[in-house]
């Protein structure tokens, strides 16, 4: 961010809780170089007071920067920023941090902001974009997921810290991101176009509610079910009752020994395996595919969730070619018949499932 | 080559202007772009200029660095396309 910071505005924030124990991000932003004249400029005003948003297009960057416009030129004129693309699960060692935290310190602004989509930003003075991205390549870092280009995938923490994950959902996230690299750095797409891996239908990331593209690690045969360990767990305290009326599909019957599912009533959700360490996934995984998400107001459509386009695909042993394949055909097709600022979900409300498979050469009533 | 002498002159003159030096890569780019236009009346944009002229997205930006079709339409003289 360039311009000025006067040091007597920063400390102004009338309304912002800055003292005692809790967090405040008013220190952290006061602490950073960040303009908070800017801040509170727009809280006095009662309208922010930075303005749209855009990219700066850069030789050097094909999928450019991210800026801001700033309505106070007199506080700042503009505020730019590059996007990481991120180990998945927001997983970061201490020194990986470190020197991340260096290099904003050194090139940026001092300030790295957390999104809500799951992605990192560093804010940063357009004239040190460059030396600020040499930096986080020596970190083992990279940039893009500006524009309209295949935005960084995102993932839930998946099986190396959660005990439901059905799927590696980092590993599926990191497998798409490597082989989608020039599709994260290079724009050409009707738009942007985001995609997370969940590793279960908890989906604890929201990702069909955000995301154009998400996977969700799924389960094709019912859940296994230890009558042992359900016996021990009612006599633990465990509500046979209040899971069985949880299930939404009425598919579990009790006698009071042993449990039963049935096939045709369960809906291969997480509700049960959620409840009880009786039930856990079926073994027969991979992932169900859903299309569309988007929150915010903008397409025709407005806000989406998500609709399953392949409901399942099969994941055997880290082998996540089938995945690409099918997410590789989709883009072709997404470029191909996709309008102009056209989101997945806006394209496919217009164009259809039913043609969408087709068009990626697959039958819409065979699936994948 | 469509271009006049003239035409083909100012367009190398502007490319100086902006420090690119034109190979055949980049007049095979432009030619597609200027017979896009011809035909439709507008300005191809990138996945035209890539789906239709068979380029390779990575590789237009590395030839047109920046904003391809904005490169193009300043060396052209040709307008933008409506998206951009």
């Amino acid at each position: 961010m360039a311009g000025t910071r006067p040091d007597d505005e920063r400390t102004n924030l009338r309304h912002a809780p800055t003292e005692g124990r809790y967090p405040s991000h008013v220190r952290e932003l006061v602490a950073s170089k960040f303009p908070i004249a800017m801040y509170e400029a727009g809280l006095a005003d009662g309208t922010p007071a930075w303005g749209h948003g855009g990219f700066l297009l850069l030789d050097d960057l094909a999928a450019g920067v991210t800026y801001r416009a700033s309505r106070r030129p007199d506080l700042v004129s503009e505020s730019v920023l590059v996007r990481v693309l991120a180990p998945v699960g927001g997983w970061f060692s201490a020194d990986l941090l470190d020197r991340m935290a260096d290099a904003a310190d050194q090139h940026g602004e001092g300030l790295i902001h957390l999104t809500t989509g799951g992605t990192i930003e560093i804010y940063v003075p357009r004239e040190n974009v460059m030396p600020l991205v040499a930096a986080l390549n020596d970190c083992g870092l990279d940039v893009g997921s500006t524009g309209d280009d295949l935005r960084g995938v995102t993932a839930c923490c998946g099986p190396a810290r959660c005990d439901c994950a059905i799927v590696d959902a980092t590993g599926l996230a990191t497998a798409i991101g490597r082989q989608f690299m020039d599709e994260q750095q290079y724009p050409g797409f009707p738009h942007k176009c985001k995609t997370a891996v969940a590793g279960c239908a908890n989906d604890c990331i929201r990702a069909v509610m955000q995301k154009d593209h998400t996977f969700v690690g799924v389960y094709r045969d019912l859940p296994r079910l230890d009558q042992e360990r359900l016996r021990e767990w009612i006599a633990g305290g465990g509500e046979m009752d209040a899971l069985m009326a949880a299930c939404p599909g009425a598919a579990i019957r009790f006698d009071g020994q042993e449990a039963v599912i049935d096939g045709d009533r369960c809906a291969r959700c997480m509700v049960c395996i959620n409840r009880s360490p009786a039930f856990r996934p079926g073994r027969e995984r991979g992932v169900a595919w859903v299309v569309g998400g988007k929150y915010g107001c903008r397409g025709p459509a407005g806000p989406m969730v998500g609709t399953v386009l392949i409901p399942f695909i099969p994941v055997v042993d880290g082998d996540y070619s089938q995945v690409a394949d099918v997410f590789a055909r989709f883009l072709e097709v997404w470029s191909e018949h996709g309008g102009i600022k056209e989101r997945v979900g806006d394209f496919i409300v217009r164009y259809g499932t039913d043609n969408i498979l087709r068009e990626m050469g697959l039958d819409p009533e065979g699936g994948c | 080559m469509t271009l006049t002498a003239r035409e083909q002159t100012e367009l190398l003159k502007r490319a100086d202007e902006i420090g690119l030096q034109l190979t055949e890569e980049h007049w095979g780019m432009i030619e597609f772009a200027l017979a896009y236009h011809r035909r439709h009346g507008t300005t191809c944009n990138l996945r035209t200029l890539v789906r239709e002229g068979g380029y390779d997205k990575k590789e237009t930006y590395r030839l047109f660095p920046g904003n391809p079709i904005k490169r193009i339409c300043y060396l052209t003289g040709l307008p933008m396309p409506p998206e951009c």
